[in-house]
Parts: C-alpha cells; structure tokens; sequence
C-alpha cells in the first residue's frame, strides 16, 4: 500500500489539520496561555524583583536587608502579620529609627522549615521562638547575656519563668514579648443559662465538673478536650504535678500522669461532658468548638483572648484559673521571644530591634490594643486596664504562684505518639495505662 | 415498540448513572453549603445544607483572607511556565530518543526508564539543601525546575514519535531540511495531542503540588494556592467554612477548563496513554 | 485524531525493550542526538538522580538538619528492620495498596463500561467524575476531614437510610478504610477515562462479529473487550500501586496516623521521622526501603504482563 507522500512542511498542510481541533479547545487554551503568560510575566516581575532583595542580601550584611533587620516567624494570615507590625510599631515608639521586615510560614511548619532557615546562606537575625522551644536550637543562636548588659537591660524585668523558659546553660538567648499563663475560658450566656455560677479563683476540680455537666446540652458540650499530652499536662500542671524532669526526661510511667489521662478521657467516655476525641491531622478542634460556641470551656492561653472575645463577644467572655483538686491554683506560663542568631550580619542592630520590640513602651502600647499579657511586670497594668477585673485576677494569682514547664527532649516524638494513641482511650479500645505504654513502646522506652 | 423498549432503557440507564454521579458529587456539593454557612453551624449531625444565614460573604472573605487573588496569580504563573518548559523539555528529549541514533542512546533511555517508577518525595531533602547552597531557596525558579525533567513526558512523546512513519522524514530529508526543521516543522504537529495530553496534565501537576512548595517557599507572596489553603489552620483554630470557601474557589477554574476540553482530552488520553492503538 | 495513517509495522506499545521494532534511521551524526538530548538529560541527573542517590546516601548517616551528621554505616538500616512503628507502616501500605489497587481499577473500569453504553450527559457525568482528581489533594483531605467525623455529614447522610454511626476517625479499621475511600474517590476519575478511551478504540466490528458467532455479552467483555483492553489496564494498574506506596496527604491531614498507628504509611512515618522528629538519615533509609519496594512490585507487574497483555 502506498501512503501518499504529503507536503511536509509549509502552513498548507497545517492548515488542514488544524480545522479538526475543535476551535473552542483552541480558544480555551489561548486564553489560558496569554492569561497565564500575562500573570507570568506581571508575577514574575514581583518575584524577581523581591527574590532579588532576598537574594540580594548575598552581597550586603547576613540577615539583613540594608538598615532593616529581618526576622523570620510565623505569618500565615493577616490576623498574625497584625500581630508582629504591632510590636513593631511598639518598637518603634521605644526608637523612631526601627526598622524590621518578617516573612515566614504558617504556624504549623515554622519549626519544620526553621533549622532549614537558620543554616541557609540567608539566614535571618531574629527569629520567634516559644517557650521551651529553645534547646534544639541554641547552638545556632547568639547569647544576649552581654547585650544586654551593655544596653542596661536587666533579666529582672521580665517574668521570671519566661526568662528560664527562653535560657540555656545559664545564658539567655530570647527575649520575651509575651508571659500569658494557662487559663480557662468559659462562655457567660452559657453559664448563666444554665445557672452555674462564675468560677472563684478558687474553684475546684469537682466545681469544674460540675459545672461542665450543666452545662452540656444538645450539641453543646461543656467542655472542650485539646489533643496531645499539653491538655492532659494543663491538668497536671494546675496540681502542681509534673512529669518531665527538670533534665527534660519525661516519664511517662508517672501515676500522676496516668491518672490524670484517665479522669481526661472519662470527661467524654464516663461525664459524658466533652466531645471524643477522634483521629485528626493537628488541628485545633477544641479551640474551633468552643469560638463556634459548641462548648462551654476551653482551656488556652490568654493569648488567644483577643480571638475568643471577636468569636463569642466581649462581653461573653469569663476567664477563670484551671481548677486544681485543692483549689490552689498553680499556673503554667507560656509565651514567646525575639532570639538573635549566630550568623546575624548585624548584631548590634538585631539586638536593638529585639529591646524595642520588647520594652516598656512597646510593651505597654500592645498590651492596650491587642490584649496579649506582656513579659514585663512594668506593662502589666496597661494590660489590666484594657481586658478588666476578672482577667486581670485571675493572671495575677496565676503569675504569682506561675511555673517553668519543662520540655521533654523527645518532646515532638511522645506527643506526635500520644495524639495518636489516646484516641484509642476515648473508642473504648485502651486504658490510660495501655495508652501511656503504647506510646513507651513507640519511643523505645 | 422496540425503539420506546430502547429509550425506556435508556432513560432508566441515564437515572441510574445520574444519581451514583449525584452520590459521588455529594462532598462537593455539601463543601459548597458547608462553605456558605455561618461558622458555628459547620459542625452539626443534621445535614441541613442550608445554615441559618446564607453567607455569600464567605467567598470574599476566604479571598482575602488568604490573599486568594495573588495565590491564583502564582499558581496559575507558575504553572504556566512549568507547562511550557516541560513540553520544549520532553520534545526534544523525545526527538533524540525515538528519532536519532547516537551511541549510548539505549542505556540512556533505559535510565530514564528507571526514574520513571522512583518516588519523588524522597528527594525533597538533599534537593533543598542543594538549592540553599546556591542561595536560591524561597524562588521561583527553585519551585519550577525540578519539576521539569520526570520521564513521564518523555516517554508519552516518544511513544507518539515513534508512530509516525518514517517515510515523511526521508522526504523532508532529500528535501534539505535540517533535524531542527524536521522536528519543528513534521513531528510537533503530528504529536500534537500528545503535546496536549502533557500540557494538560503537566499544568494539574503544577497546580495541586503540594509537598515541594511547602518545603521551598516562604515567604507568603509566593505561594500556590494549596499552601494558602493550609493558611486558614492557625494557633486560634481553624475557620472551616472559609476553607471550605477557598477549597471550591480552587476548584473552580479546573472545573471550567475540563468541561470546555473533555472531549479533546479524552480522546488525546486514549491515545497516548498505553500506546499504540 | 491526526490525519495519518498508521504502517501496519509502527510503533510497540508500553512494552520495555523486549520489541525493538523502532525505525530510527534519521541522524547519522551522533552528536546532534546527544545535543538534542542534553537538555533532558541534564535536567534529569541534576534535578532527579543525583538528589535521589544523596537521598539514599544519607540512609547511611545520622542527619539532623540543626546538628548536621555523622557517618553510622548500617545502624539505619539495622534499626529499621527491628523498628515496629516501621513494621507497622509497612503493613498498613501494603493492606492500601492490597485493598485500593483493585477495587480503584474495578471501579474505574465498571464505570468506564457504564458510560459507554446508551445515556444521556455522558460528558457532564465524566466532568463530575474527574473533578476530585484535578483538585489538590489538600483540599479533597480538608473537604473529608469535617464530613467523616463521628457527627459529621456522612454519618448524617447514612443515618438517613439507617446505617448506624460509622466511628470513622475513632476506631483504626474504619480509619484505614476511610483513607481507602478518600483515595479512591479522589482518583478513580483518571483511570476511568484512560480505560474509557481504551474502550472507544475497540473495534466495534469485533465486538458484532462476536455477537454473530452468538457470543453473549459477558463472553464479549471476556474475551474481546477484556483483551483488547489489557495494555490500559496494564498501564493504570501500574501507575495506581506505584502512587499506593507512596500515599500520604490523605493520612497526613485527615488522621494524623491515627487512631494508635493504624493509618501511618510508610510516607507517613518517614515524614514524621524526617521532619518532626529531625532524624534525616533514618527517613532516608526508610526512602532506600520503600524504593526497593516500589521498584520489585514494578518489575513484578512488568514481567507479568507477558502472561496477561496482549498487544497485536
């Protein structure tokens, strides 16, 4: 059989093809195309040129971006980026000169792309660290010790707990912005509804569970159950039981710890006053129940007030102490720091940056518009006379009688284990018991 | 009476296919009323798909809270470029592979063969590193490149090129034509469904990758749309009805392209997808 | 589609280098193929072997990203090997990629068969079908992470027709089986239509030819489609267990590798043991491992298509 030979080349013979793609097809990818060449080249311009001033730094000083120090923190939404240009401005009103830029990922990769960051060619000059997140990252971080000594600035005007959460070996490598304890949030239309009075600053565990039971109804529970070990540790941490050492060993064959596991569980399984916790990819399910107002109480820390108070009103909003057995209450501190790393190109200017972003002045103007506990003793009353009594209350007594809580060197690994497995508690599957040594067993322990 | 047997038939086929279609889509559709209700009623054991209020306003708060119009820029920028390189790429891999004979052309091709079956996620780390040492982490260049040479394309183009006969070459041969002009001029458009099947699912690649730009982008301006989704999991809880919302913008712009090429893209699938026929 | 016809000689299908028929007479100077080629092939050892073969590499270390490494030899490998939370992930992949392989090409071909006979939307139900799969995966996890919940949408629709509340999330089968259903729905849409295109290019005069003989319709699928279609069904089935052993968005955000380890995949497990818990070396040994996997069960199929594929 004998192909016919066609004209191989010239516009002819693509022509003829050409009628067979459906035009519509054609004007579709057309579109796209110039579209996304459009966007391409528009886009690509910014990407440039702003890979260009990072890129850039190659040739100017590490971490820095000519004046303007550059920080590296958590930036996944506008509500996060209000937050750092807020002590920002607060920096700046401690020095006009300030100048600070930030970048950086969701909340919930920061830690996973942060050793990345910090052995990069471009590493930044501050970074954000939580408290007890420091250890595994010292090394690549500057002492402040003599900063500050230089500056004037002394440890003693900051909590004192946050101050140990943000040292290693003696040395102090943050500086913190924030000290806000542990606390619990309670919705008042809710109690009030359900007649249960407002919690004292020395309220009981049975008061709690009381109250939890009152007010569960229909979808509502009343309380809201965290995963991981910190929820479980909360409750601990209110009793003034701990169960890492201050060598940051966690022993997990800690009765208190089983105990205090079990009484969680049977919250949901037994009290029947909280939602099971089911198999999740880490999210925040009690903090999404109780902003939806599908729980009476929540516990966090009082940095997520701001928020709370936007979802349920202002107005809606009771803060009380953790119930402990005894009715003492025993806070547990949480925060975070500015840290200076090692390859900071400019280290005078990054430890400037870090005073002002967390002195009195700066400390004062955000504790008034954002309602985040400060680090200094100084702003404290800037901050009561923003948020009112009964906060104000309840983080004295909790500040006062506040403790470091350590954390456990395989402390990603227990808790990643932990949250996997207590779900096992609230089906019915496991005990406490069996839980904690499923998690043994996954650590090597 | 055979004929209405027939459309009897056919109508009951067509109900059948359309309520297993109505239950397949019935996440989709429940993400589209989940994404318009008030965010205390996400959560609830009735299914009620309408919520006390219908939140419209959800769509345009999903937008900016994310910055969803710059994510849609660079996603679709990026995915563009990627498109377009991945196919000069694979043609002219291709060309060389079904067309040309050189020596080691063999083990070269069964190279790529190999990588063809290689998860890629495994590489991610010792890639990163390699970027950072040339300082070109949180780029777009860093996002795009690896992303070009998967032998997948290669290899759907070169089992196109081999169909062709041989026989327009040698014409275009005698002719004078030079091997560029031979490629550019014959063999590109007669694998031009080829081209489009890769086009197509180079640009879905591109578009839903998810582990490769979180490791390699930082700064929020840069980002495809999947990292923006996974921006409305913060410390202060997740709003899931503007997940919800953003998860149907997402959608949407595939959603379009699809319905207008599908018949195309059928048809050019089939062909290139197991060869030969 | 194009508009030339095909030598009854032309081109092998999918085969590997057992039928060298290709006829590649063009170039004679070898350079120009290597310049034509470079490109590609630059690309390829740059950007896919060469991090490949570091990946591998650092199975014999003890990486951290913060502390950089040290070289440990085998203790990887060793470690892995008596590692149950790894033993564990191995059987967890290898019940999804038992469980979803056939019942994704199953679905896919049955709905493949379903739409090319007499109906009415055809194109509108193949869009619906195909929409999950050309959406991130992200979103499909983030979409069925709130419908599974234990008082979420899906028990709410099966409460309709009486079904109990299922404990998606709570209970470690259901979790994996859950995983297997979010799989499959986000993926069957694209072998559906690579089968259905491999079902369009049957000759249908076969097909009536069989049906003269008295064929029924079944003996028909049998012994004319199914043939026939074999080199499809070789194809997706290939490409389905290489994605199954890699499988991890799903597990990632709607379980977290819970409830206990019941839906931790090897992928899951390496990513945690890289990322979270910073241990590079060993996630890159368990890399080593799983390619090792991968590549046997490929080899396996590929050999195996000599018994079972059948190209003309």
């Amino acid at each position: 059989m004998i192909t016919p030979k066609p004209k191989v080349y010239g516009r002819t013979d693509r022509a003829s093809r050409q009628h067979r793609i459906s035009r519509r097809v054609r004007a579709v990818v057309a579109a796209t195309l110039s579209v996304g060449l459009a966007a391409a080249a528009l886009a690509g311009c910014a990407g440039g040129a702003s890979s260009g001033t990072s890129g850039g730094a190659s040739s100017g000083t590490s971490g820095m971006n000519g004046k303007t120090v550059k920080m590296f923190t958590w930036v996944g939404n506008p509500d996060e980026e209000a937050q750092w240009t807020a002590y920002i401005d607060g920096g700046k009103l401690e020095d006009p000169a300030l100048s600070v830029e930030f970048s950086g990922p969701a909340i919930g990769s920061y830690y996973t792309k942060l050793p990345t960051q910090l052995k990069g060619s471009d590493a930044p000059c501050i970074i954000t660290l939580q408290n007890g997140q420091l250890e595994p990252y010292a090394s690549a971080l500057e002492p402040l010790d003599s900063y500050m000594t230089k500056a004037g600035i002394k440890a003693s005007d900051y909590d004192p707990s946050m101050i140990t959460q943000l040292s290693n070996g003696g040395k102090v490598y943050a500086l913190p912005y924030d000290a806000e304890p542990m606390v619990l949030f309670y919705n008042k239309s809710m109690f009030a509804a359900a007649g249960v009075p407002a919690p004292t600053v020395h309220w009981t565990t049975n008061d709690f569970v009381t109250a939890a039971k009152k007010t569960t109804k229909g979808n509502v529970y009343g309380f809201a159950l965290g995963q991981g070990i910190g929820p479980v540790g909360n409750f601990l941490a209110a009793n003034d039981e701990e169960y890492v050492s201050k060598d940051g060993k966690a022993d997990l064959t800690s009765p208190a710890l089983q105990k205090r596991l079990q009484w969680f569980i049977n919250l949901a399984t037994v009290e029947k006053v909280s939602r099971p916790l089911e198999a999740s990819g880490g999210q925040f399910p009690d903090i999404d129940q109780f902003s939806n107002s599908q729980a009476a109480m929540l516990i966090n820390g009082t940095w997520d007030m701001a928020h709370e108070a936007k979802a349920i009103g202002a107005n809606n909003l009771g803060v009380a102490v953790i119930p402990s057995d005894n009715g003492t209450p025993h806070g547990s501190i949480a925060g975070t720091g500015f840290a200076m790393t090692k390859s900071c190109g400019d280290k005078a200017a990054a430890f400037n940056a870090i005073s002002a972003m967390t002195s009195a002045k700066s400390q004062q103007a955000v504790a008034k518009s954002r309602s985040q506990v400060p680090a200094r003793a100084d702003s404290l009353d800037a901050w009561k006379s923003s948020t009112g009594a009964e906060p104000a209350a309840v983080v004295k007594i909790l500040t006062e009688n506040g403790r470091v809580g350590v954390s456990a060197t395989n402390g990603d690994k227990i808790n990643t284990l932990f949250t996997q497995y207590e779900v096992n508690g609230f089906s019915g599957k496991s005990t406490a018991a069996q839980i904690l040594q499923d998690v043994r067993n996954g650590v090597g322990q | 009476m055979r004929r209405r047997v027939r459309s009897l038939r056919t109508a009951l086929n067509t109900a059948l296919a359309w309520a297993v279609g109505a239950l397949f889509a019935f996440p989709l559709v429940w993400t589209f009323f989940t994404a318009l209700k008030p965010g205390d009623e996400v959560f609830g054991s009735k299914i009620q798909f309408i919520g006390s209020k219908v939140l419209w306003s959800n769509f345009a708060e999903a937008w900016t809270a994310i910055n969803f119009g710059r994510l849609l820029m660079n996603s679709l920028a990026i995915a563009t470029i990627s498109t377009t390189l991945t196919l000069v790429v694979c043609t002219l891999t291709a060309f060389a592979f079904s067309r040309m004979r050189f020596k080691g052309r063999d083990a070269v091709f069964i190279l790529f063969v190999l990588t063809l079956t290689l998860p890629s996620e495994i590489a991610i780390i010792p890639l990163y590193l390699g970027f950072d040492t040339f300082r070109l982490t949180d780029t777009w260049v860093a996002l795009i490149v690896p992303g070009l040479f998967g032998a997948f394309g290669t290899f759907l183009l070169r089992q196109f090129m081999l169909q062709i006969p041989i026989e327009f070459e040698e014409a275009a041969r005698i002719d004078g034509a030079s091997t560029f002009r031979i490629l550019w001029s014959i063999i590109v458009p007669l694998v031009r469904p080829a081209l489009s099947v890769l086009a197509f699912f180079s640009f879905l690649a591109s578009w839903n990758s998810f582990l490769w730009p979180l490791i390699i982008l930082n700064t929020a301006s840069r980002w495809t749309i999947p990292l923006g989704l996974a921006g409305f999991s913060t410390m202060t809880g997740t709003r899931w009805e503007l997940l919800m919302a953003g998860c149907i913008l997402t959608i949407i712009p595939t959603i379009i392209v699809v319905a207008l090429a599908q018949k195309q893209l059928v048809k050019a699938i089939g062909a290139g997808a197991f060869g030969g026929r | 589609m194009t508009s030339v016809t095909l030598p009854p000689s032309a081109a092998p299908g999918l085969q590997g280098p057992q039928k060298k028929r290709t006829k590649t007479a063009i170039t004679a100077r070898s350079w120009q193929g290597w310049l034509f080629v470079a490109p590609g092939l630059l690309g390829l050892v740059l950007f896919i072997i060469v991090p490949l073969v570091g990946s591998l590499a650092l199975g014999f270390f003890k990486y951290s990203l913060l502390g950089g490494g040290q070289f440990t030899g085998f203790d990887n490998f060793i470690h892995l090997v008596h590692d149950p939370l790894f033993i564990n992930s191995v059987v967890v992949t290898t019940i999804f990629v038992v469980a979803y392989t056939p019942l994704n090409i199953m679905l896919s071909l049955a709905m493949a068969l379903w739409l090319n006979t007499r109906l009415v939307g055809k194109t509108w139900l193949r869009v619906i079908f195909l929409i999950p799969a050309l959406s991130p995966m992200v979103a499909n996890a983030a979409v069925f992470r709130l419908l599974l919940q234990k008082d979420g949408a899906m028990n709410g629709a099966l409460a309709g027709i009486g079904i109990g509340p299922i404990p998606w999330l709570s209970n470690g089968s259901w979790a994996l089986g859950a995983i297997i259903l979010v799989s499959l729905w986000q993926s069957f849409g694209y072998n559906m239509i690579v089968l259905g295109a491999g079902l369009d290019s049957v000759n249908p005069d076969l097909l009536a030819a069989a049906r003269i003989d008295g064929a029924g319709a079944f003996r028909r699928f049998r012994s004319v489609t199914l043939p026939l279609l074999s080199p499809a069904l070789f194809f997706t089935s290939v490409l389905t267990v290489i994605g199954a052993w890699q499988v991890f968005i799903q597990a990632y955000i709607i379980t977290g590798g819970g409830p206990g380890q019941s839906t931790t995949t090897i992928m899951m497990y390496l990513y945690q043991s890289g990322f979270t818990y910073d241990q590079l070396g060993y996630a890159s040994a368990m890399a080593a491992i799983l390619f090792i996997i991968i590549a046997i069960t490929t080899l396996i199929q590929v050999w195996g298509q000599k018994k079972w594929v059948f190209y003309d």
